[in-house]
This record gives structure tokens, sequence and C-alpha cells, in this order.
């Protein structure tokens, strides 16, 4: 092989071992004849052992360990319901979510099912058409969230929600559940799948930190609590790609 | 449920023991000590709200250094460079003083300073190969590049260091 084909990264590759036998013993022979390869290898060669024992002091800056939480596992029940229980909620959902502003309904037929299993059941009868034709006027995002987020006592902006590029945002409503109100955004992910982003202020003791993810009503979902609201991302099957949004908007929101 | 496997203790268990690790490369990533303790708090967080998805007897400090890379790229960066405010120089950071040998500490501290002073890119490959001892293929994994990327990038590092410390090497580490 002449010597001049060994280019910078193969005779990087040599110094770092990363070669089969064959071409290793190969370089090595032509570098001991061959003195403009010898000096080519020597431009490269520094000594990885030095590299890493200068770095060692940098281990002794790191901080302590942060505070991790405990495995919640054990609090997160499985929210799965049969698909009885599911046209049963999702009836009951479009009772108490009044569309559009209207809130305030305080009906407590269930109450061992939360908000977010009404949302979710009511999250359940969007397909991508209930989302694809919506008029997506920046100005009119914008006016629409000031609105949802002025309901919320909440700030919410178009920066914000269209800061995750795996969602594409459509439209902010007001929800309403037990008289309290629910801002939920919808989005629509790459594939056209409808997502729903939904904000409740937080009643008292909700533990806030570290997001849940599960399934509901068939469908990807993360829960988390922050700065005295609740949270619920929600949408399709792809739970990678709620858990990265649901993460990249526990951050920003 | 999505959680199948009890990794959580071991996610949690395997972070305590690779932090001081961890954030070494967050502050690789970052270049800056306060983005590196954010970041490494978020990389644990990740990777407990991620712990069902470690595979038991995978290598964990690959799968926490690539989360760290990934929250970093994706999601970190962009915010870092929008809220500005420059990153701290790296000659700021007091590093403890250990060793005895005064001499050898010059020495690694000016290496030290060259290697953190490499365009990220390179640098966060050198620490993985030449620092975390990972093989060409399993920084590839993290860096999400081809090996032939994680080849380039250390022939350039190579070759820049080695130009900083052809002449000075020696003197640099007899302390003249």
């Amino acid at each position: 092989m002449d010597t001049e084909t060994y280019t910078d990264e193969i005779l990087t590759a040599y110094l770092d071992h990363e070669l089969d036998l064959k071409l290793s013993e190969q370089i090595k022979h032509a570098a001991a004849t061959d003195a403009i390869l010898a000096q080519r290898i020597a431009r490269l060669n520094i000594s990885s052992d030095e590299i890493g024992l200068a770095m060692e002091p940098l281990l002794d800056l790191a901080p302590s360990v942060p505070e991790l939480p405990v495995d919640i596992r054990a609090e997160t029940e499985s929210l799965s319901k049969s698909w009885a229980q599911t046209l049963k909620t999702a009836a009951a959902s479009l009772i108490i979510l009044a569309v559009g502003g209207v809130f305030g309904f305080a009906l407590n037929e269930q109450p061992e099912d939360g908000w977010q299993d009404y949302v979710a059941a009511y999250h359940l009868l969007y397909v991508s058409s209930t989302l694809s034709n919506i008029e997506t006027d920046a100005a009119v995002q914008a006016n629409e969230l000031t609105r949802v987020g002025d309901a919320l006592a909440k700030p919410l902006t178009l920066d914000t929600l269209t800061r995750f590029g795996g969602l594409d945002y459509k439209r902010a409503q007001i929800l309403g559940y037990e008289g309290k109100p629910i801002a939920q955004m919808t989005f629509l992910s790459k594939m056209g799948v409808p997502i729903a982003l939904c904000i409740i202020r937080s009643g008292p003791g909700e533990k806030e930190g570290l997001l849940r993810h599960m399934e509901m009503e068939g469908m990807a979902s993360t829960t988390w609590a922050k700065d005295g609201y609740e949270y619920l991302l929600i949408g399709g099957k792809d739970r990678n790609l709620i858990e990265d949004a649901a993460a990249a908007f526990s951050r920003i929101l | 449920m999505f959680f199948k496997k009890n990794t959580y203790q071991e996610v949690s268990q395997g972070l305590e023991k690779v932090f001081p690790r961890l954030w070494r490369y967050c502050l690789a990533l970052t270049s800056n000590t306060e983005r590196a303790n954010d970041l490494a708090q978020s990389v644990c967080l990740r990777a407990l709200e991620k712990a069902h998805l470690f595979e038991p007897g995978t290598k964990f400090d690959r799968w926490v250094f690539r989360i760290a890379q990934r929250l970093w790229i994706n999601e970190l960066r962009a915010e870092a460079v929008r809220k500005g405010g420059g990153l701290i120089a790296i000659e700021e950071i007091e590093l403890p003083d250990k060793k005895s040998n005064q001499e050898t500490n010059l020495f690694a501290r000016q290496l030290l300073l060259e290697v953190m002073q490499l365009p990220e890119a390179q640098r966060t490959t050198v620490i993985l190969v030449y620092v975390e001892g990972f093989s060409y293929k399993e920084a590839a994994k993290i860096l999400d590049i081809p090996i032939g990327t994680v080849m380039s990038r250390l022939a350039s590092s190579r070759t820049k260091l080695a130009e900083k410390f052809r002449d000075g090497m020696d003197d640099a580490r007899d302390g003249h």
C-alpha cells in the first residue's frame, strides 16, 4: 500500500489502536522505513494517557450529586380503562369540558376520575382533520394564547409553544373542570397525530417535580406539576415524542 | 404503564457513581460551570424519567452520556445561545492543586486548557475517547455521528494539540 494513502484519520486510528492488526502492522513496518510517514505520525502524536490525566482535576470540581427523586412508580397507578369506561368518561367529558371559554360546571358524578382522565377521554375524539385545517395565522394564535393565558393567570406565548420542533402548534382554547379553567393547546406531530398540552391550576398538596409517563386511554402521556400548575401532555402512541416534548415544555413553561 | 423493568434503582445508583464524570462531560459540552451544573442535573432527571428504557447489562455511562449529548444538542444549547451572556473562560476555573509536583501540574494545566479550547465537536470527542476511554464506535453512538467523523475530529484535535506541545511539551513537563 502506498504510504501516502494513509490519511490522517487512519494514522490517528493507528495511534489509538483502533485499526485491525493487519493494517496496524503494515503502518508500523512502513513507518520504520518511510521517514515522511514517520514524520506524519509524529505530527499527530500526543499521549492520550496524558490528556486523560490532565482532565482528572475537573472531577474534583464537580458539585455533589443532586438529590434524586424517589421511585414514583408506586404512586403511579395504571389509568387504562375498558372501552365501556372510556366511552362513559368521554361522554362525561363532553358535558364537563365546556369548549370555547365557558367553564364553571361543577359536576362531581365521578369523583374517582381527575381532570386528566376527562381530558384524556376528550382528546381520544381528536383526529388529524380536527386540527389540520385550522387557520394558523401567528397574530391570531398570539391573541388566542393571551386570552387563554389570562384565564389561567399564566402567560402563554407563541414562542414558547413553538420551541419544541417535533410538534406544529395549532390552537389554544379554554376548557373547564369543576369550576377551574383548563388551558388546552393542541398540536399536530410531524406524522399528523393530534397532541394536546393541558394546564390547570394545582390543587393543594400537589407534588411538584418528576415527570410521570403513563398510558391514558391507549395514548402516550406525561404529567407533571410546576410552580402552582399541573400539566398533561397526551396524544398518539409515540412515547418518545411525548416524553421529549414534555421534558422540553416542563423546562420552558 | 410503560415501566417494564425495575431499573429505576439501578439508574439512580448508577447516576451517583458516574456523576463527577458526567459533570465533566457536561462542562466539555457547555464550556461553562453553571450550565454544566444545570445540564448534569437535567440529565439525572431525564435518566430517571427514562429509567424504564435502560437495558441492564449494557454500559450505563455510555447511556447517560448519550442522554447528556442529546439533551444539550437538541434542547438546551439553543436556549443557552438565545439567552446569551457569553461563556466563562475556562482559564478562570480554579483547579484543585492536589499533586505536589507543580511542574507536572503546569504541563497538565496547559494541556487541559488546550483541550477545553478546542471547538466543541472536537473537544467532546476527545473527552469521550481519550479521557473516558470509549471506543470510536461507542463515541460515535453517543455523539450520533459516523465513525469516520469521530476519526476526523480526533485527527484534527491531535494535530492541534501536538502542534501546541511539539516544542513546548518537554519544556512544559520539565517546568521550564
